[in-house]
């Protein structure tokens, strides 16, 4: 196990990965020279050459539909999409070619790239700058959609994400790029597609994924202090989602919390709610809560940014509402 | 002076009669302001009556199936079981006009007649053919959880394996006072405190794992303990209890009154195990193996403050409910299991920062066994009552001093 930093682990990802098969290559703006603006791409130009690892000019658009192309023609693209803000500008090469092109023509083609972004608030960064567009891109058949909340599960999602015929969607958190944690030594994937429970509890099943895991952690931390075993399950990839963990666990503890750092209607939340009521109905002994951005605007100033997050006190505060 | 029961515009003003479709509470039991106490029905809806104050259902005015006019008192709330009297005679019954008194809360009241539940509670109600009616909504969103059902589950077959021996004392109707005994005894050890508590509250006493007639094996936390006395305080049909344990007891009673499994109202411990180091171990593990008379009377001064005051032949009445073999060994094998290394392996102080209900400790300042001064690690919320002269068995050595105390947890009306 070596001690390194979310963006480190991702870096390592990228690097082994490009090291394993020639046809990764790297393109986005800043990635090259800059080495990223949260530096995940630091010392890979100068590695595997400028024609692996390109800087392109700020158009989202054209990059998407770069990658859909190359994806078609055989390659592994791994771009990277600044601000999942302006991951908007990409929608139409997502939803219309992307996630559709394997299907419509009977599988001939195959899509293997990975659409690297990050968002979140927390950093003052302003509406523009902040946003969780979790739901918008879950939204999508035929896209998987990752979202790691820790420096191991980083580098495996990203390894595993590159090595996916299909497109895949990752989602990192600004604020948790510093975050430091264990990564296994040598060859580690983690499987697309399975959630993890991180903190074992009886009373109340909080899911959550990205910077959210870490509230609802402190959350469970507070909880248990008042009696209140939660048990905390890390989603790590929010489509397809793993319903047979999040049932298990609900069969158990038969209370649900879910927490997205996104807008709450029609959110990545709400469709968890929905899922568990589809899914969990008669285990329920209490209404699921959601804990979410509320529908607005994030604010740039940093006391009314704080005051809208979901924290680990508005967690608690919906776990105690469950188990009321 | 009692207050009335009323019903007032019950599910739709233009209602002129309502039926009572089931009591909550019985006679004589004790009720808190907002409990619900009666369902009754109108032609759209059931309705929840909630107490008007904190006392004791002292009368029944209209019983179940019965239809009366709205407005009418349908029972009396009174400060004792025999307080039926009202500033207006409401005994007079079920016409009279609800006025200048406190309007009902209605608690919870469901569309077309539906009862609130959840969908896992009303899943296991049905598996288990529990009418929901029965069952009264612990939840502040009114809605019948899980836990709430605990109260009505039928009592499976006796000699479930995992189901303990109990007994019971008193009076038939009221809150009951469980009593959870300490290492090494069983319910004989409530004995002398029994004469002391007479008709004042129905009592439950219960052989924990391992002793008195409860299955032999043991348990490997306090935890799977207070599971099993849940389980057969559940299976028993117990809902609402008074809580007491004494020594290893007490633990066990506080990680149940902790948990969810059980609905206690008031817990007194007796000197608890689990608040600090156990000073007696080589005691303990004396008293495991003891099984004749003289071998219980050379533990005696370990026990009690004043071995010459117990009451006549009671080392011999206790060697006489040690002789099976099976028993002292399993016991041994207990001791090793909670205490390996000399520390207990539970903590009782976190299991009593998790409960709610009110909290008395009691303990022996002459305890050789656990020293009195454990009880400062109680939580600021327990109350604390440390006995002059008494050793580590208040309940065999001042049985009427610990009736009064235990009264005054549970707030019985005879010594209010």
């Amino acid at each position: 196990m070596a001690m390194m930093r979310y963006a480190e682990a991702l870096n390592a990802g990228l690097r082994e990965e490009m090291a394993r098969d020639p046809n990764v290559f790297l393109f986005g703006e800043d990635v090259g020279v800059y080495g990223g603006v949260f530096k995940v791409s630091r010392g890979l130009r100068e590695e595997f050459g400028q024609s692996r690892v390109r800087d392109t000019p700020i158009s989202e658009q054209t990059l998407a539909a770069m990658a859909v192309s190359a994806a078609m023609t055989g390659t592994r693209p791994v771009l990277e999409i600044m601000y999942a803000d302006f991951v908007p500008l990409t929608l139409d090469a997502l939803i219309n070619q992307a996630s559709i092109y394997e299907y419509v023509w009977g599988g001939q083609v195959r899509m293997p790239f990975v659409l690297r972004t990050q968002g979140g608030a927390g950093a003052g960064a302003g509406a523009q700058h902040s946003k969780s567009l979790d739901a918008m891109l879950c939204h999508i058949p035929g896209l998987k959609v990752v979202a790691p909340s820790t420096p191991a599960d980083a580098k495996g999602l990203l390894k595993s994400a590159i090595r996916d015929d299909g497109p895949v969607i990752f989602l990192e958190h600004k604020l948790l790029y510093n975050l430091r944690g264990e990564v296994p030594d040598g060859e580690h994937l983690s499987e697309i597609g399975r959630a993890a429970t991180l903190r074992a509890g009886r009373d109340v099943s909080i899911i959550a994924s990205s910077r959210m895991v870490h509230e609802s952690l402190k959350a469970a931390d507070t909880l248990a202090a008042e009696g209140i075993e939660a048990e905390v399950i890390d989603l790590r990839t929010l489509r397809p989602l793993d319903l047979d963990c999040l049932t298990a666990s609900i069969a158990r503890t038969h209370h649900a919390v879910v927490v997205n750092e996104g807008w709450r209607f029609c959110g990545y939340a709400a469709e968890l709610s929905a899922s568990i009521m589809d899914h969990a109905f008669d285990d329920l002994d209490a209404p699921v809560e959601r804990v979410t951005l509320p529908d607005m605007p994030i604010p740039y100033s940093e006391p009314l940014e704080s005051a809208i997050l979901p924290t680990s006190q508005k967690i608690a505060a919906a776990a105690r509402r469950a188990m009321a | 002076m009692a207050q009335p029961i009323i019903i007032t515009g019950a599910g739709g003003e233009y209602m002129e009669s309502v039926t009572v479709v089931a009591w909550r509470k019985s006679t004589g039991e004790r009720v808190k302001a907002g409990e619900v106490l009666v369902v009754v029905e109108t032609a759209k809806a059931a309705t929840e009556i909630a107490a008007p104050c904190d006392g004791v259902l002292s009368k029944v005015l209209a019983s179940a199936g019965e239809e009366i006019k709205v407005g009418a008192v349908l029972g009396l709330v009174g400060t004792t079981a025999d307080d039926t009297g009202t500033e207006a005679g409401a005994s007079a019954g079920p016409a009279r006009a609800a006025s200048g008194v406190a309007s009902p809360t209605i608690a919870r009241k469901a569309i077309d007649g539906r009862i609130l539940a959840s969908p896992a509670a009303r899943k296991t109600a049905s598996a288990l053919g529990l009418d929901l009616a029965r069952v009264t909504a612990s939840s502040i969103h009114g809605r019948i959880k899980l836990r709430d059902l605990v109260a009505v589950t039928p009592r499976p077959a006796i000699g479930h394996p995992s189901h303990l021996h109990l007994e019971r004392a008193g009076p038939a109707d009221g809150t009951p006072l469980v009593l959870l005994h300490g290492f090494g005894a069983d319910t004989n050890t409530w004995r002398l405190l029994g004469q002391q508590l007479g008709a004042s509250s129905p009592r439950i006493a219960i052989d924990l794992p391992c002793h008195g007639c409860s299955p032999l094996a043991g348990f490997d936390s306090i935890e799977a303990a207070a599971e099993q006395v849940a389980a057969t305080l559940a299976a028993h049909g117990i809902g609402p209890c008074d809580l007491a344990g004494h020594s290893l007891g007490g633990a066990v009673a506080s990680a149940l009154a902790a948990g969810q499994r059980a609905c206690v109202r008031s817990l007194t411990l007796i000197a608890p195990v689990g608040l600090g180091p156990a000073t007696g171990l080589t005691m303990l593990h004396e008293l495991a193996a003891a099984a004749t008379r003289e071998e219980i009377e050379r533990l005696l001064p370990h026990l009690v403050a004043e071995p010459a005051l117990l009451p006549r032949g009671f080392a011999e009445a206790a060697a006489k409910l040690r002789s099976g073999t099976g028993l002292r060994q399993a016991q041994a094998a207990l001791l090793e299991r909670l205490f390996a290394g000399g520390a207990p392996r539970f903590d009782t102080a976190a299991s009593l920062g998790r409960v709610g209900c009110p909290v008395s400790i009691v303990w022996g300042r002459q305890d050789r066994v656990l020293a009195a001064s454990q009880a400062l690690a109680a939580p600021a919320t327990a109350s604390l009552h440390l006995l002059p002269g008494i050793g580590h068995m208040p309940h065999v050595e001042c049985p009427a001093l610990l009736a009064r105390l235990l009264m005054l947890t549970t707030g019985s009306p005879a010594h209010r």
